[in-house]
């Protein structure tokens, strides 16, 4: 009976150990899709209204893409204390996504205020369409992962199990 | 009719305005010359009217008097940038109008004149070389009896003063004053003087029933409030072009009266300019303020023009 119990356990510590990556994996392309939504959403508001960055960064942070919320409640924060460069850079460092994504984001540290809209914008599209690319690549990635990991995780576990059996 | 006027200036008022005015503007300041500045103590700050940073140059504060070093450190690139990066709230785009016309209005009605070079012919300016952060100064009361007459009459008037004599301080006051008894006045700040509208709101005192339209030319502006905003009186700093004569007899055709100001030391050296004896020969306005400096300060006379 221990053993049944201990194997239950085992198979069910797997697929939860797969559930959990495959839950990070979705986590990581929802804020890649959300930041280049709202990295698009900059782009026309700068291009297109000329609008001030802490008004856009203080709408994004209420009512932008669910993930990115928190990136620019606290950029908005940021700014009030240190330059937008510095600030956009150091919080682009904190947000777990790959180093050729945060890379690109953090480029952008180089035009944002600085130059005329139409510039701006044109960097921002650049970006957006950068991570909306990323995007599609890890959903693409994730629908495979999601039944291989949690597959492979499922099936170490009921090995183990038989083993212990 | 001649009436020299000390003007009822309500001075704790003022100081109060004053100091708000000049701590928006020490909050523009990359901290050390904010320190250099406080050190200089209030005496000094309440009497200054413009930080001036230049690069390669000590920064100063314009007083009556003339400029005064805040420290011995030269004005730096970074010192530059960091005040446009806060004047602008860090969005050079959303400005770049302004910074075509020379300027950036921040609130509180501080003002960041700009020098740099020029990007294109009208372009907006880059690579700044000199900042003026002007502080603004309302003063309550200027005009006296003068500026109470002209307001409570029901004629057009013209304020007349030599160039920083007081003629938009006097305007803004007559503004205020008609302003804030009711009457509908239509604001042409062409150069946000008047008003210092920033982000959609007056930054300065300019009455509760006003109206006004920032930037832009003011022959235009004076036109579109005429059209859209059936207001009593339209005010406008500064005629100094034939549309802009145009454009008050238009006004006045229309049956709506028009404060406005020009620069001369007096009546008679208005009429020996063409243009501005074009405007009198109109016979649009009744009066005019002449500001002229007196042993006490400042002197308002009205003068009746026909």
């Amino acid at each position: 009976m221990t053993k049944v119990i201990g194997a239950l356990i085992l198979v069910a510590c797997g697929a939860l150990t797969g559930w959990s990556r495959a839950a990070e994996q979705k986590r990581l392309w929802a804020l890649c899709r959300d930041m280049s939504a709202a990295i698009g959403f900059m782009a026309e508001e700068i291009g297109g209204f000329s609008a001030p960055l802490p008004g856009v960064f203080s709408h994004l942070a209420v009512d932008g893409p669910e993930q990115t919320r928190p990136f620019f409640g606290a950029l908005g924060s940021a700014m009030e204390l240190e330059s937008l460069d510095r600030a956009w850079v150091r919080l682009t460092e904190t947000l777990p996504l790959s180093a050729a994504e945060r890379m690109n984001i953090s480029s952008l540290s180089m035009c944002l205020g600085r130059s005329e809209g139409d510039s701006q914008a044109r960097e921002l599209c650049r970006v957006r369409d950068m991570l909306s690319a990323s995007a599609e690549e890890r959903r693409v990635a994730l629908a495979n992962q999601n039944r291989c990991s949690i597959g492979v995780s499922v099936s170490a576990a009921a090995m183990l199990a038989v083993m212990l059996m | 009719m001649h009436i020299p006027l000390s003007g009822q200036i309500d001075l704790d008022k003022e100081v109060r305005r004053m100091t708000k005015g000049m701590e928006i503007a020490l909050s523009l300041l990359p901290p050390e010359l904010k320190t250099a500045a406080l050190e200089q103590g209030t005496d000094v700050l309440e009497r200054g009217e413009e930080f001036r940073l230049r690069r390669g140059h000590g920064p100063t504060l314009l007083l009556p008097e003339g400029e005064r070093e805040l420290c011995r450190r030269q004005v730096g690139l970074e010192d530059i940038a960091y005040v446009m990066d806060r004047a602008t709230l860090s969005s050079l785009h959303s400005v770049a109008a302004e910074l075509r016309r020379g300027y950036v209005s921040f609130r509180g009605g501080v003002r960041v004149g700009v020098c740099g070079e020029s990007t294109a012919e009208g372009g907006a300016l880059r690579d700044f070389s000199s900042l003026s952060i002007r502080v603004p100064r309302q003063i309550f009361g200027v005009g006296g009896s003068a500026c109470a007459h002209v307001a409570s009459s029901d004629g057009s008037a013209l304020i007349i003063s030599p160039p920083g004599g007081g003629k938009t301080t006097l305007l803004r006051e007559l503004i205020r004053v008609c302003a804030s008894c009711g009457i509908r006045v239509g604001v042409a700040d062409e150069r946000g003087e008047l008003a210092a509208v920033w982000q959609g709101q007056p930054q300065l005192d300019v009455g509760r029933s006003t109206d006004i339209i920032s930037g832009g030319r003011k022959a235009d502006t004076a036109m579109m409030l005429l059209r859209g905003m059936n207001v009593q009186i339209i005010a406008m700093d500064e005629i100094s072009a034939p549309e802009d004569v145009a454009a008050v007899e238009q006004i006045a055709n229309c049956g709506v009266r028009i404060f406005a100001s020009a620069h001369a030391s007096g009546v008679e050296e208005l009429k020996r300019r063409p243009l501005y004896r074009k405007m009198l020969e109109l016979g649009v306005f009744r009066s005019a303020i002449v500001i002229s400096a007196g042993k006490g300060g400042r002197e308002y006379r009205e003068e009746a023009l026909w």
